[in-house]
């Protein structure tokens, strides 16, 4: 997030595109209810379901899945032609505009109607709308970034922050909602292909020499490394032989559940380090059973970039490790011996090698109530919210970019759009929740959502069992009728390994990075 | 009645920790102030909220009832003595409507009242309000206890003045940490009750909705809006020291299984499904709408005794700004 | 076991709240009222997340296959085949023959060393986890 939670409070505009957030941020969401419904802020929603902010919005842009960059470009087309651009911004802070411009003035109201479905005249109110403040929030999450377009579609929303000057200022910003407890600090710390700590890039000779010294080795990688969808890819070539994976479940998380399926059975070794068997865990040659969330001390980094300290409330339950020490065991086996004695030994190292983290110790977390990086002295409080004065890069560049359709589109065969996301009592691969009593009564088994419409021309009925096929595989589901979802898009959850949605989705992934289409795949639906 | 020293509460209440468990409201790293056994932080002398009420002590969110092995069923009762001090006359008065729900049917609830019986509750009672969302007085009671109790402290400064009812109340003041009263204590003490009953607080007028409700009840579409807000979290109940819904599940045990019973809130969904997946609830407007009116209206009728006793704390825990305050003061709008 | 604030283990708010725990079990949560965050409040899943740390099906054994059958084992052996294996990968395809996948529900401290393991130990950059998941 470029601004932090708190910031919610003040803002006079929420956009919140591409997250059901109070299912998945139920927190975040309720700064944005409050400012609603409280003091009168307006909701922006855009998104094709009517998910539980929809009854708060004042406008509800329910736009074709896979079309945000021609309505956010249909935004700015408006936004210019109606003069409420903030020229001073633009001029001062920004470079590019004109190339940007140039591009977005072919996305008139009718040429995004025609892409969205949306009618010209809410596209222009909520372009008026959101340019009508200097407190107007961008809330996305992964219904932004889960397209072949993803990137795209984050460049444009920053764009339209920056046309608007709706970016280093107090509540305003590009907020992206981060979907797991530490998903920012996973990356934060160098568990990206590209980059090391601090998102020092592993393709710059100098940071390499600084971590080759730092760390005692002579010489790190040079060459680039594989995501995550690109390491099945290579597994599946025989290109890679092993896999340790820590925490992860990725034969339910991962896109076209076959292909993976396929891959880790071709594994030559295969590490799984978790605190429950999974799916995942059914293929390994290794499983080293990991101490949970509450049985060791640690740091954890939160959507908003606030470093936290988590305290060890239980010991690890008997025959766990912490993951720390299991990792530190292995390396020491790998002959690369790593020894801390506990966590803040490792914080302190991070404090050396990250210059975003320099300042966060263990002695400052334990006082507040964490701090939000950057910070890079131990005086130093911490970042508020970034591009204060001016942006990383120095001047925020305007990206052109136009509309590019989803990968795979729905036709005769397979009439239906599936999108998939999260509901609110389960989390990720269901590997917790499902075993929390309360939380898997709450939803205890998958479902597939269909419109009215496309319920009453299939002749089922909610919980009728129909067969959904994409072009990668076919799964039974029970059926809920439901105007939630619009005509002809279907969605479901992966919370359910019993029924695991991903061996339908496709695989065609966004090509800066690398996340899957899960919110776009064509299927067909038949009675079963 | 007698004194007990401020700087006498930290040792008087170790020394009654070597009979039984204590549990006070802590301080833990400056941070919170949460009820916890003795130990686990700085103990607050001065009237408090905690964020869970002492019922938690009795009813825990997740505890294991029966073990079913081959050699049989296990009845688990934690007979363990426990007290506890810095107890609000709110939250005291919260278990007048527990023991009579967990009392409902002749086999009154074991493991309940396995703990219930062999506690010892110290109450204090407050000077003034100790959050912006306490709100006893608005609901007719006061700050304070004057009958039930085995002991009341009042804060009198430096020292408490402290009041039994019990023999086991007397029995504790029997402790050299009690010193004799002064003969003003009488007056300090209803000095303090004087004002602590003035001292202002929230006042959503909850006599005035109970009245209303007796003859009235808001449309299906006024709990709808509230839904809007509402992010189904179950806090509200969780927190509140008078909800005593649960939810009994088994789990594999050493080659049997345990029996375990968790907090559960009727303003889940899965709560009130029934088995065909028909639910009489099924939106969060009726639930919200059964969870407030049971509390206001069908607990007095139900058990002679309110279901809400004015903490506030569904206020508190509520992350969209509901509760009974915004309730009750949304239905006399109406 | 102090009683200290614990991160809620699901999504990225970073709520924060204490855990009761009883005779080395967990039995509850308690909302911490001041976190900047969660305010005294969670959510649904917060609320009930103690009850996986006690869970029965929790890992409590290493695992080792052995002739196409997984079988416990100690943590000794589970180690050393684990290292040897990824070495004896590195030694005969080289490190980039090895995936790592790092974690977004362990800890930044975690999730370095993990990350400094692969580029220092196996001498890959084959370092990724599901944040685009």
């Amino acid at each position: 997030m470029t601004n932090s939670i708190d910031e919610f409070e003040d803002a006079s505009v929420f956009m919140v595109i591409g997250s059901n957030t109070t299912s998945n941020h139920p927190l975040i969401s309720s700064r944005i209810i409050n400012a609603v419904r409280q003091r009168g802020a307006k909701l922006i929603l855009c998104d094709p379901r009517c998910i539980d902010l929809a009854p708060l919005s004042s406008i509800h842009i329910r736009h074709k899945i896979g079309s945000d960059v021609a309505l956010i470009n249909g935004f700015m087309n408006i936004i210019l032609n109606k003069n409420l651009e903030d020229k001073t911004f633009i001029e001062e802070r920004t470079e590019n505009f004109e190339k940007m411009a140039e591009v977005v003035e072919k996305y008139t109201p009718d040429y995004v109607s025609g892409i969205t479905g949306v009618e010209p005249e809410l596209l222009v109110k909520a372009a008026e709308l959101y340019a009508s403040t200097k407190r107007s929030m961008i809330v996305y999450a992964m219904g932004i970034t889960q397209h072949i377009a993803g990137t795209d579609n984050v460049k444009s929303c920053a764009n339209l922050a920056m046309l608007t000057g709706n970016i280093g200022t107090p509540s305003s910003g590009v907020n992206p909602l981060r979907g797991q407890n530490n998903v920012q600090g996973a990356c934060d710390m160098g568990g990206l292909p590209n980059v090391y700590s601090g998102y020092q890039p592993a393709a710059d000779l100098f940071v390499r020499n600084k971590f080759e010294k730092l760390w005692g080795v002579d010489k790190l990688p040079e060459k680039k490394g594989l995501t995550v969808i690109e390491m099945g890819h290579e597994i599946e070539k025989g290109n890679i032989k092993a896999l340790y994976i820590m925490g992860e479940n990725p034969f339910i998380s991962d896109p076209d559940a076959k292909h993976m399926h396929r891959a880790l059975k071709k594994l030559e070794l295969l590490i799984v380090q978790d605190i429950f068997p999974t799916p995942t865990s059914e293929f390994a040659h290794v499983i080293l059973p990991a101490a949970c969330f509450a049985e060791r001390d640690g740091t954890y980094t939160n959507t908003e970039r606030r470093v936290q300290l988590s305290h060890q409330a239980l010991p690890p339950l008997k025959g766990t490790l912490p993951d720390w020490k299991i990792i530190c065991e292995i390396s020491k086996r790998a002959g690369f011996p790593m020894d801390y004695n506990d966590p803040s030994e490792i914080m302190d190292e991070i404090n050396i090698t990250t210059p975003s983290y320099a300042g966060i110790t263990y002695e400052r977390l334990e006082q507040g109530w964490g701090i939000p990086w950057p910070c890079p002295s131990k005086e130093h409080p911490g970042t508020k919210f970034l591009h204060k004065d001016k942006f990383t890069r120095g001047r925020g560049l305007f990206h052109v970019i136009e509309y590019i359709p989803p990968a795979e589109l729905p036709d005769a065969e397979y009439p239906f759009t599936l999108t998939t996301g999260r509901i609110r009592p389960h989390f990720h691969t269901g590997t917790m929740t499902r075993r929390t009593a309360i939380l898997d009564r709450e939803a205890p088994s998958p479902f597939l959502d269909i419109n009215p419409e496309d319920a009453k021309s299939l002749r089922v009925r909610t919980g009728d069992k129909i067969i959904v096929e994409s072009r990668r595989g076919s799964l039974k589901l029970s059926v809920n009728v439901t105007s939630d979802v619009p005509k002809g898009v279907v969605f479901s959850t992966f919370h359910f390994k019993e029924k695991n949605i991903n061996e339908l989705t496709l695989c065609a992934v966004d090509p800066v990075a690398g996340i899957p289409e899960y919110k776009n795949c064509a299927v067909s639906i038949r009675r079963s | 009645m007698k004194r007990l020293k401020k700087e006498n509460l930290a040792p008087f209440l170790e020394e009654m920790n070597n009979k039984r468990t204590v549990y006070c409201p802590q301080s833990v790293d400056e941070k919170d102030i949460i009820l916890a056994p003795l130990g686990k932080g700085k103990i607050t002398d001065e009237a408090c909220k905690t964020s869970i009420s002492f019922k938690s002590m009795l009813f825990p969110q997740k505890e294991e009832i029966n073990n079913f092995s081959k050699d049989g069923v296990e009845k688990i009762l934690d007979t363990g003595k426990t007290a506890v001090f810095g107890v609000r006359a709110c939250d005291f008065r919260s278990m007048e409507f527990v023991d009579a729900f967990m009392a409902r049917n002749e086999m009154k609830d074991p493991f309940y009242f396995a703990k219930r019986n062999n506690i010892l509750v110290m109450t204090l009672a407050c000077n003034c309000p100790v959050s912006e969302t306490c709100f006893c007085t608005d609901t007719g009671k006061a700050p304070f206890l004057e009958k039930g109790f085995d002991l009341q402290f009042f804060d009198a400064g430096s020292f408490y003045i402290v009041e039994s009812q019990s023999r086991e109340g007397d029995k504790v003041l029997e402790s050299d940490y009690f010193t004799g009263s002064d003969s003003k204590d009488g007056e300090t003490l209803s000095k303090i009750k004087d004002n602590s009953m003035k001292a202002e607080m929230q006042a959503p007028g909850f006599a005035k909705a109970v009245e209303w409700l007796k003859g009235n009840e808001p449309e299906p579409e006024f709990w709808d809006d509230l839904a809007t807000a509402c992010i189904a979290c179950g806090g509200c109940s969780f927190v509140c020291p008078t909800c005593t819904c649960s939810n009994i599940f088994d789990s594999p045990s050493n080659g049997g299984f345990m029996r375990f019973r968790t907090w559960d809130t009727c303003m889940y969904e899965g709560f009130s499904r029934e088995t065909s997946g028909h639910n009489p609830r099924g939106s969060l407007g009726s639930r919200l709408a059964r969870r407030y009116l049971h509390k206001i209206k069908d607990d007095p009728e139900n058990y002679g005794v309110s279901g809400c006793v004015g903490c506030g704390r569904c206020s508190d825990a509520c992350p969209v700004g509901l509760g009974m305050i915004e309730i009750i003061k949304q239905i006399n709008r109406i | 076991m102090a009683e200290k604030l614990v991160v809620c283990p699901y999504c990225g708010c970073g709520c924060s709240f204490y855990l009761v725990t009883k005779n080395g079990r967990a039995t509850g949560i308690i909302p911490s009222n001041n976190h900047p965050v969660s305010r005294g409040a969670l959510c649904v899943k917060g609320w009930n997340s103690s009850e996986i740390i006690n869970h029965p099906d929790r890992l409590d054994t290493p695992m080792v296959r052995d002739h196409g059958i997984i079988r416990p084992a100690l943590w000794e052996e589970a180690l050393d085949m684990a290292a040897n294996g990824l070495l004896s990968i590195k030694n005969k395809y080289g490190g980039d023959a090895i995936g790592f996948f790092a974690s977004a529900k362990v800890s930044n401290e975690e999730n370095y060393i993990f990350a400094k393991m692969a580029r220092a130990a196996f001498n890959t950059n084959n370092v990724d986890h599901c944040a685009r998941l």
